[in-house]
């Protein structure tokens, strides 16, 4: 018998609640794994950066250690053992894979109200002027 | 025909408002719902179900409850989900919740959430801003709440088919929308939300506990804040546009 159209959305529907679930578990697992604390964060892909933007409550400016290669961003620091939401992981951790090589020399960070907004220059990439015959 | 969600209730009086917390935009209307609730204390007086809805059951101070619940105080009805509702169910659950509005007989339907500003981290006080059924109650609440009203651009998710919906059957909808950030719990903006509890439904509620707070809410709200934000994902993606596009 073949699936309705309403069977055939509920049956996506369902595959991404799965897909969802799955996520949240890894998410879950890694955090249990490593003492650490996922953070939300957020990457917006404009023409010539990336602006990445991290949630990072209870974290000092002072202690963030924020690192960069060539495609990847990753920020580490403690989180104020108070929080009693801390109590699975007193310290964040995240590694950002860019789709792109980024310019480690050009990165500029702030941390306002708990968020770590983290600019990051893409790199120049020269191309050749291709003459059509 | 069985309905997709049903609401099972024993809510009697009738002229009350009715405010709505959904996960969404900053989680702004849940938390300023969920914070009410708790301050507020008003009486539990039914649920919305579905066999839909997954197979969570929220825990709290060790009862069990339901995902989607009902309370009703002296001022008002509230109803506080737990969960995003489902991006293809919305059409149903708008259309299920307006028919309860009208059978109930309430006054007016208010929605609390938030609109995505990119630039929320200059922000200290985000603004509040008003869009009714009619322009002219917009225009009024605005005055009154010390809000602006909402002129231009799209509302998408559950609170956008509640208006629709509302629109069509003649039940006043005003939704309250917060400046929030997009992917990130905000009780900053449900704060905003909350000091226009006293001119909205004559409740104080004191938002320095909220405030003070922050940080360990921002840190709890993680999954629901995930769950939210792939399921705004999904809608938009239905529509062609960004979660909230102004």
């Amino acid at each position: 018998m073949s699936e309705s159209p309403w069977e055939w959305l509920r049956r996506i529907q369902r595959r991404m609640e799965d897909e969802m679930e799955r996520t949240m578990r890894m998410i879950k697992e890694a955090e249990m794994r490593t003492g650490c604390l996922m953070p939300l964060h957020h990457v917006m892909d404009t023409e010539d950066q990336y602006v990445i933007t991290i949630d990072m409550p209870g974290a000092d400016k002072e202690k963030i250690d924020l690192y960069a290669d060539e495609n990847r961003i990753i920020v580490e620091a403690p989180c104020r053992q108070d929080i009693p939401s801390a109590r699975y992981g007193n310290r964040y951790r995240l590694m950002i894979e860019l789709p792109t090589a980024i310019d480690t020399s050009n990165i500029k960070a702030r941390y306002i109200q708990g968020v770590l907004e983290i600019r990051v220059s893409k790199k120049k990439t020269r191309g050749t002027k291709i003459k059509i015959e | 025909m069985k309905r997709v969600f049903e609401f099972v209730d024993n809510v009697t009086s009738t002229g009350k408002p009715l405010l709505l917390g959904f996960p969404d935009t900053g989680l702004a209307g849940s938390i300023a719902v969920s914070y009410m609730v708790e301050q507020l204390r008003p009486e539990e007086k039914g649920y919305v179900d579905s066999a839909e809805l997954p197979p969570i059951v929220p825990v709290r101070r060790g009862y069990p409850k339901e995902l989607i619940r009902i309370y009703e105080s002296s001022n008002f009805l509230t109803i506080l989900s737990e969960l995003p509702i489902p991006p293809m169910l919305i059409r149903d659950f708008s259309e299920a919740l307006v028919d309860w509005v009208v059978d109930k007989k309430l006054g007016w339907v208010g929605c609390l959430t938030g609109v995505a500003e990119p630039r929320r981290l200059e922000i200290d006080t985000p603004k509040v801003f008003i869009l009714s059924s009619e322009l002219k109650r917009a225009e009024e609440l605005a005055k009154f709440l010390d809000a602006e009203v909402f002129q231009e651009g799209f509302i998408t998710g559950v609170h956008a088919e509640i208006l629709r919906q509302g629109l069509r059957r003649d039940v006043e909808v005003n939704i309250l929308l917060a400046q929030a950030h997009l992917n990130y719990p905000d009780p900053g903006a449900a704060a905003q939300l909350l000091t226009r509890l006293p001119k909205l439904v004559n409740e104080h509620v004191d938002v320095k506990p909220l405030l003070e707070s922050e940080e360990n809410i921002r840190i709890q709200l993680r999954d629901l804040m995930r769950r939210t934000a792939e399921a705004m994902v999904q809608k938009s993606r239905e529509m062609e546009l960004p979660p909230v596009y102004r």
